[in-house]
């Protein structure tokens, strides 16, 4: 049984690290330029050459996101950029434009993804992508899983989808309300999620407002339960939106996704108390309200988020990661969020069930103790077995 | 240089022919994707179109997921191959149905996207003897159409006059505000949007079987650069009344310069832009989204600092290549852009045991330095 690979963002090297860690089969990231996240970290080329040594040691790949709709200049510099690519042997290159797929193919041997951004919704347009060298297809995101199926087949092309995350309101690369609106080019890493503003739409010729509503907003993707379906239809890869998303929303959402693939591939089989833990655990990630868009059945009026964005919630939030482990000694962490002395954290090993983590005491690093720690400092908790460099910790926050 | 636009009842193709045109854009609302004809009435006005003597450009613009391909595909497949002269598409899978199952001319749409020469001349060849004409993307600057219209030595449409079109979602977002309303169904709903978040107000959306389609506040004028447009080698200009009026069509052809037609403005009744015509630039404002200090740079990158405890030490967590040791003279850049210098002369591990050496990808302390902060990256400076 071939199960389909668990592609996770990597906004940076630390969030690869962390996203492969916890078992993402395959990373995706962006250069300095060419994607469409210009207000990520994205990655050096030092750190592009780390990125890749790390996932590859670890038996991950590494696609990198070329997918703007790119100007004729940006052309000219890209060429040093794929050659430098193919150079560290990245796995792929996932591209929405024609300019730039027959860019990399004259210059390069890298293997080709067509980015979502392109829109392609059916298999006669997969057909013209492959015959232009493409070997998969990441179909929009208002394809189901049953077309996707289709797709794959009558065009016999790899195909990938997105199973997490959030989800763009319009046909992926048919939105340029940034473009006209603010000068950002959404097209080219500039979007502004003017779809997230709440609006009041007037009617005119019925002498009706509706006030304060987020018409143009949608719920968050959670495949979750579908995915026996992703793996009977042959879906090649199950790709988790978010490259300006945190560390743990990286790693929790790779360890779900990963460890659920695993256990269907021993048990071929999703009937499980499990299937409960992994929903609640990605509950424990920032989110809007989760829905499975397009995935089974067209996306209607239930799949808008109706509410205002700083309102998406998260039952859980992350206190630090780990970075450095002195045996027998103490667990060095990186302080995001503010945690206390006797307070009960949570900490996710690579695999397997969240510990519990009773903190009994925090020095710093100078060895004087403190009974409350503060974001952006580093402090030493007692040492625990099996803990390794890069395990994030978390901890429940009031409602 | 030559117009088109579009006709949606027999008046409109009265004044499409008085004013000379050759050709008329229509569609059924089954393929199009703002089209309210039916397809008996697409039937009515293509033959009314081919008696008068225009040429009809039958538009398929609507994008679809497999399954509902196969309805479009059907709906063209029923089309009288007679009444049409031209079929026009944009989506790559329509464009390979088209080429596959059909033999007319074909007129492609490239206005999503589709900003470099490499990329369109792709298209073309992809198109080969068939492409009667590319409609290219109205994020071009007028250097850039220049430009193209001298390499690509086809015939190069652009919209010169109508709404810009910023959103297409194939889900139907008004209907549900008026679903408490008690409403009677209708195939096109209408509605003016504005958000506190946003200067600009009164975005027009539109509802219809195929999705929703939010409009720019202001309309396409290029009227007035009509004479720049035909000298730069632009073939045919498009112009979009359907939300206006069609009997402005006779006027924009009588004005003979751009003078006058600057005049029209007026006649048009709509607020107006001329978009990225003049210079597009919308990539300008990418290196303020994000603090490009705290971006590394990699020559001689030691790491970023995690902590700074005031007089006592540095925390730096060793990213970079290179293990640190006793001696080393560092640069700070701070997220502020402030570029601060010393040598280590204290250097402990993470467990805060003196060292003369903490090896790379870990964790070392180093003596304070005043106004160094958390985040400033760290470079040797041996």
């Amino acid at each position: 049984m071939k199960l389909p690979e668990v592609l996770a963002p990597a906004g940076n090297l630390e969030k690869l690290k962390v996203a492969v860690s916890y078992g993402a089969d395959a990373v995706y990231l962006g250069g300095l330029k060419f994607g469409l996240r210009s207000a990520a970290d994205n990655f050096t080329e030092q750190e592009l050459r780390e990125g890749v040594e790390f996932a590859h040691s670890h038996g991950s790949k590494v696609y990198v996101v070329l997918n703007g709709f790119l100007h004729d200049d940006d052309l000219i510099e890209l060429k040093d950029f794929i050659l430098l690519l193919e150079k560290l042997k990245i796995d792929a290159v996932i591209v929405s434009d024609l300019g730039v797929i027959e860019t990399v193919k004259e210059f390069t041997g890298l293997e080709v993804h067509l980015s979502t951004q392109a829109s392609c919704l059916n298999a006669q347009s997969a057909k013209l992508w492959k015959g232009l060298g493409v070997t998969r297809v990441v179909v929009g995101r208002e394809v189901s899983i049953a077309e996707a199926k289709k797709i794959k087949e009558l065009a016999e092309v790899e195909v990938e989808m997105f199973v997490h995350g959030s989800m763009c309101m319009a046909y992926s690369g048919n939105c340029v309300i940034s473009n006209f609106t603010q000068g950002r080019d959404s097209n080219r890493g500039g979007c502004a999620h003017s779809c997230r503003f709440e609006y009041s739409m007037d009617f005119k010729d019925k002498d009706i407002q509706a006030k304060n509503t987020y018409f143009m907003s949608s719920k968050d993707l959670n495949g979750l339960r579908v995915l026996e379906e992703f793996i009977k239809a042959g879906i090649d890869s199950i790709k988790i939106e978010g490259r300006m998303k945190s560390h743990l929303y990286a790693g929790l959402t790779s360890k779900v996704y990963s460890e659920a693939l695993a256990f269907y591939k021993e048990n071929g089989h999703f009937l499980s108390d499990k299937l409960l833990e992994w929903e609640e655990e990605l509950k424990k990630v920032t989110h809007r309200t989760y829905a499975e868009a397009n995935l089974i059945e067209k996306a209607d009026e239930s799949t808008i988020f109706n509410e205002r964005e700083f309102d998406a919630s998260s039952q859980f939030v992350m206190v630090g990661r780990v970075l450095d482990v002195i045996e027998d000694d103490s667990l060095v962490i990186e302080v995001r969020n503010a945690f206390n002395e006797g307070e009960e954290l949570e900490l996710l090993p690579f695999k397997g069930a969240a510990q519990k983590l009773l903190v009994s005491s925090i020095l710093e690093l100078d060895n004087s103790s403190i009974t409350r720690t503060k974001p952006s400092t580093i402090v030493r908790i007692p040492f625990i077995s099996n803990i390794e460099p890069n395990n994030l910790i978390r901890k429940r926050v009031e409602q | 240089m030559r117009y088109t636009t579009y006709a949606t009842n027999k008046f409109d193709l009265g004044v499409v022919k008085d004013s000379s045109l050759d050709e008329v854009i229509i569609a059924p609302k089954d393929l199009s994707r703002f089209s309210r004809n039916s397809m008996e009435e697409f039937y009515e006005l293509s033959r009314e179109a081919k008696s008068l003597g225009l040429k009809v450009v039958l538009e398929w613009d609507v994008l679809a997921s497999e399954d509902d391909f196969s309805t479009f595909t059907k709906a063209f497949n029923r089309i009288d191959k007679t009444l049409y002269d031209f079929v026009r598409v944009q989506d790559p899978g329509v464009l390979n149905y088209v080429l596959e199952e059909s033999t007319k001319p074909i007129q492609l749409i490239l206005e999503g996207g589709n900003h470099n020469l490499v990329g369109i001349k792709k298209w073309k060849e992809i198109v080969g003897a068939r492409l009667e004409r590319i409609v290219l993307s109205i994020e071009l600057s007028k250097d850039k159409l220049e430009h193209y219209c001298k390499e690509l030595s086809c015939p190069i449409e652009i919209l010169v006059l109508g709404p810009v079109l910023l959103f297409y979602s194939p889900r139907k977002l008004l209907s549900p505000l008026l679903k408490d309303r008690a409403t009677v169904e209708e195939e096109f709903l209408e509605a003016i949007g504005e958000s506190e978040e946003s200067p600009h107000k009164g975005f027009p959306v539109l509802e219809n079987r195929h999705g929703s389609f939010m409009f720019h506040i202001k309309d396409l004028f290029l009227l007035d650069k009509l004479s720049e447009i035909e000298s730069i080698g632009v073939d045919v200009v498009r112009v979009d009344l359907r939300s206006t009026d069609i009997k402005l069509l006779p006027k924009i052809i009588e004005s003979q310069d751009d003078i006058s037609r600057r005049d029209l403005k007026l006649a048009y009744g709509k607020d107006v832009i001329r978009g990225y015509y003049s210079v597009n630039k919308s990539d300008v404002l990418f290196k303020k989204l994000k603090n490009s200090r705290l971006q590394r740079k990699d020559e001689n990158y030691i790491g970023e600092v995690l902590e700074a405890r005031k007089s006592e030490y540095m925390a730096i967590h060793l990213k970079g290549l290179f293990d640190l040791k006793i001696g080393d003279q560092l640069k700070f850049v701070t997220p502020e852009g402030k570029e601060h210098f010393c040598k280590v002369h204290n250097l402990k591990d993470s467990g805060f045991k003196d060292q003369e050496i903490v090896s790379k990808n870990k964790l070392a302390l180093i003596n304070y330095m005043s106004g160094v902060w958390t985040k400033s990256q760290v470079y040797l400076e041996n």
